[in-house]
């Protein structure tokens, strides 16, 4: 026969027999609409492979908005990639290439991050998959960890 | 939640112990035994609602041999099973039958009717409250008029869908609607397992609760203008204690996205119980039915013919939806319920979304499916259920209540396996990925980086498609439909899907990784990385004859429509619940303060909002705190998002078409417009990290067209085996 006193039995009971009474603390105050602070950082690179290498030039766009984590302490960036100002030119056919985008990703809140990206790009006028490739974005971000904003960002763009 | 890879014997030892010791009221709390107030008035909850730092119960706590990384369950065991050595099982197809009035349903039910039948039957008195000799009715719908099924008449059920909610078993009548060469090799004839890879436990009996108590789960059919009743009868034991430690045998059960009178949409406090059956009654019908296209002249707004043609309905054609799933909603027990196994999808055929990608009428839109058929082709059209799991040493499920966060498991299943492959053609496939997770949202990318195409979101497509190398994060319930073109591999070449969104907890998601980290291993959390493999096994036998349109479906022009008010919703924690109903009233730190007023727990007596009948609204949706995120599903209507903090440019391109769940991302906010229409009753508004809304983060509005045809406000239902009682509900001030 199985005699372990169960955990209820030991902790839990008691309690109840005692009275203990917890309740729940106050709503936290609600935050008001924050859309983030933009910085543009120049990027340039070469995206290689086929049909050809395309070499990239233009201005990133990221938007930082801050996410404070008060009762835990985790803050958070909501971070907002955008690279459709950026274009690509081929090197075999001087076709112009473009980018979608943006990427949206939530990283932890430091004074310094990397981040990695990887974005389709295809020869401009097209629409499927069919010509779109995959580049890769690095971006080296320092933060205000007061206010979430990017203090000095440097961009480099290559094959991922 | 997980131990760290290199946890000591000790540790894992010590958590061990807590999760029995939690087990032990995790059961209690699963069977009714003790309520969330005795868990508060003995102080295992805390006043933050999380569980208390007890040695021997929270295996967070920082004890003699622990330092400060978070840890829980021991990683659930492998048995030396390996990634991707076994074929992904397409869903199983749930039959159609073309004779609901007539034929002869499970168990002898009788034929469905407009009221609920509440013709009785002998209770089993391990029923909870059920002495011997009791009797109770058949159905579990609320009876009488104001639970009809609305416009029954007009809608009469032409095809007849059921199953059965009951424990695991072998599924030997697995029919995917495919041959084995599209389904990597499984032959639908043999013995389906309920078991998460072959080499790995059956799950026991009432460990696994789904429909029909098999693998894999369910798709379920219909196309528009086809009223389906879906029969769902609930087979799980009588006796509450037989749950195998978490999941309660009370259910009800939600048409996720259904544009559906109130009684079939799965109301939480309409639950029935073991031995009765609900019927669900599901018209298929564009919204803006009564309308718009009243007239049905518009071939956009239709439905296949079965040979080829359309038949035109009435209705928007702009409010197609095409992706859907259906799961419980037991107030209270809803994340232990899906965890267990209470969810299945369910894809909708249109004139244009049939599914079908060779006829060329002009309003198909030769979305990637088959040829075969004249609708619901299923080669090249493929529904994937992604859930994580834990289990226990034994290798049977294991779920945690006290983990109020929101419960993480450390295996990522694809339709309810480990790690599968799936073997594919060198063509374009279309995915209907569902996250049917409780906590965890996922943010995918293939392994190589290469491009896939957003289609749909939420189950519907898109004003236009959306080339990415990532996904967005994909929340809890939300249905992502994506087309990956395999023309850009090699025949035997393999890719990967990869999950980007790593967690340390279920309030929301860490941290998202770039491909070489998710791919890296060197993560805590089990959860990101690869988790199916596509094998490009050959070239297609038939031409690829699928396209991806560069227009898919427009949104709703709604901008002449006035907006007849402006409502907030805010949802945090610290919520205050001032009602004492034992039934009704939820306890929880979760909870949603309306239009500037106290943040409430949930209470499906108390009615929070009552939009007008045939108007638009814009709400704001915000999310009260930086420290977690929140998917919010809004039943019944679509929604269309305007700003998400505060911007209309801050829309993401696959956030512009139709939603129904909106994640408001850490201390984010969404304002959203929504129309009221068609159907009247009940329905919620919640979040769909299902451990949010068990812990109270839910509310219920109601559709006021000032007193007719809809009684208002509406009575809530009381459930019993005996029968469902009324009482009058709270209607919360300026609602």
């Amino acid at each position: 026969m199985n005699t372990r006193r169960t955990f209820l039995a030991r902790v839990a009971l008691p309690v109840l027999v005692a009275g203990g009474l917890t309740w729940w603390g106050s709503a936290p105050p609600a935050r008001a609409a924050d859309e983030g602070i933009t910085t543009l950082v120049d990027i340039n690179g070469t995206v290689s492979g086929v049909p050809e290498s395309v070499v990239f030039s233009g201005t990133a766009s990221i938007n930082s908005r801050l996410a404070p984590d008060p009762d835990f302490g985790k803050h958070k960036v909501v971070l907002i990639v955008d690279l459709r100002n950026v274009s690509g030119v081929g090197a075999t056919t001087l076709t112009k290439y473009v980018i979608s985008g943006p990427d949206i990703m939530h990283r932890r809140l430091g004074a310094t991050d990397l981040v990695n990206i990887t974005f389709p790009f295809a020869p401009e006028g097209t629409t499927g998959t069919e010509d779109a490739r995959p580049g890769l974005a690095s971006f080296a971000l320092s933060f205000d960890t007061n206010t979430g904003a990017v203090t000095a960002a440097t961009a480099g763009l290559g094959s991922p | 939640m997980w131990l760290p890879k290199d946890a000591s014997k000790r540790r894992i030892k010590e958590a061990e112990n807590a999760r029995r010791n939690r087990q032990e009221i995790i059961k209690a709390r699963s069977i009714g035994q003790i309520s969330r107030r005795d868990l508060l008035k003995w102080g295992l909850f805390t006043a933050g609602g999380a569980l208390a730092w007890k040695q021997g119960l929270n295996p967070f706590v920082r004890s003699a041999y622990a330092d400060d990384i978070p840890t829980g369950f021991a990683r659930s065991p492998l048995f030396g099973v390996q990634a991707f050595t076994q074929p992904m099982p397409r869903h199983d197809v749930l039959p159609r039958f073309q004779d609901p009035l007539t034929r002869q349903w499970m168990f002898n039910t009788p034929a469905p009717q407009k009221e609920a039948n509440t013709t009785q039957q002998p209770l089993d008195p391990a029923l909870p409250g059920v002495v011997a000799g009791e009797t109770g009715p058949i159905e579990g719908r609320p009876p009488g008029p104001i639970w009809a099924h609305q416009r029954w008449d007009e809608f009469l059920p032409r095809i007849g869908i059921e199953a059965t909610q009951e424990g695991a078993r072998v599924n030997n009548a697995y029919n995917p609607q495919v041959t084995s060469d599209h389904n990597s090799g499984i032959v639908a004839g043999n013995p389906f397992p309920p078991r998460f890879h072959p080499n790995l436990p059956d799950q026991a009996l009432n460990t696994l609760w789904t429909f029909n108590g098999t693998l894999p789960p369910k798709l379920a059919i219909a196309r528009y203008g086809e009223p389906v009743l879906f029969r769902h009868h609930n087979r799980l034991p009588a006796n509450i204690a037989h749950n195998n430690g978490f999941g309660r045998h009370t259910i009800s059960t939600h048409e996720h996205n259904g544009h559906h009178g109130a009684e079939n949409d799965g109301f939480t406090g309409a639950y029935f119980f073991p031995n009765q059956f609900y019927d669900y009654h599901w018209p298929i019908v564009l919204a803006g039915h009564f309308s718009v296209n009243t007239d049905a002249t518009d071939p956009r707004a239709g439905a296949p013919d079965g040979s080829g043609g359309i038949i035109k309905v009435p209705g928007d054609w702009r409010e197609t939806m095409s992706t859907h799933w259906f799961h419980d909603h037991m107030f209270e027990h809803t994340a232990e319920n899906v965890y267990k196994g209470n969810a299945a999808m369910f894809n909708l055929y249109s004139s244009l979304d049939r599914g079908n990608e060779a006829i060329n009428d002009g309003v198909n839109l030769r979305l990637p499916s088959g040829t075969a058929k004249d609708f619901g082709n299923l080669e090249y059209d493929v529904n994937l259920m992604l859930a994580d799991k834990a289990w226990d040493g034994d290798g049977q499920m294991q779920f945690d209540i006290f983990d109020r966060d929101g419960f993480l498991g450390d295996i990522v299943t694809v339709n309810l396996v480990y790690k599968p492959f799936f073997q594919v053609e060198r063509r374009k496939y279309r995915f209907r990925i569902l996250n049917g997770s409780v906590a965890r949202f996922y943010k995918l990318s293939l392994s190589d980086g290469k491009p896939m195409t957003i289609i749909a979101n939420d189950g519907n497509l898109l004003p236009k498609p959306v080339i990415v190398t990532r996904t967005d994060h994909i929340g809890i319930a939300e249905r992502l439909d994506i087309v990956i073109d395999f023309t850009q591999w090699n025949v035997n070449d393999t890719v990967d899907l990869v999950n980007l969104a790593e967690h340390d907890n279920g309030r929301e998601v860490k941290e998202d990784l770039s491909l070489s980290e998710a791919l890296s291993g060197s993560q805590d959390d089990p959860g990101v990385g690869r988790f199916l493999r596509f094998h490009i096994v050959r070239n297609p036998s038939q031409p690829d004859l699928s396209q991806v349109p560069d227009v898919l479906i427009p949104n709703p022009d709604l901008s002449g429509i006035p907006v007849a008010r402006e409502r907030t919703f805010e949802f945090g924690r610290g919520a205050d619940q001032p009602s004492n109903d034992p039934i009704t009233a939820s306890e929880g730190e979760w909870g949603i303060k309306t239009n500037g007023g106290s943040m409430l727990a949930a209470n499906f007596g108390r009615i929070d909002a009552m939009p007008a009948f045939g108007t638009r609204e814009i709400w704001h949706l915000e999310n009260g705190g930086g420290g977690w995120d929140h998917p919010i599903h809004i039943h019944f209507e679509e929604g269309q998002i305007l700003k998400r903090d505060g911007s209309s440019s801050k829309v993401p391109a696959w956030e512009k078409g139709r939603k129904d769940v909106y994640r408001l991302r850490p201390g984010g906010e969404v304002t959203i417009t929504m129309q009221f229409r068609d159907w009247g009753g009940m329905f919620m508004e919640h979040c769909h990290n299902t451990t949010h809304e068990d812990h109270a983060m839910l509310m219920r509005w109601e559709i006021n067209d000032g007193g007719a045809p809809f009684l208002r406000p509406l009575p809530t239902p009381i459930p019993r085996p005996q029968g469902v009682t009324f009482q009058n509900p709270i209607v919360l001030n300026g609602a």
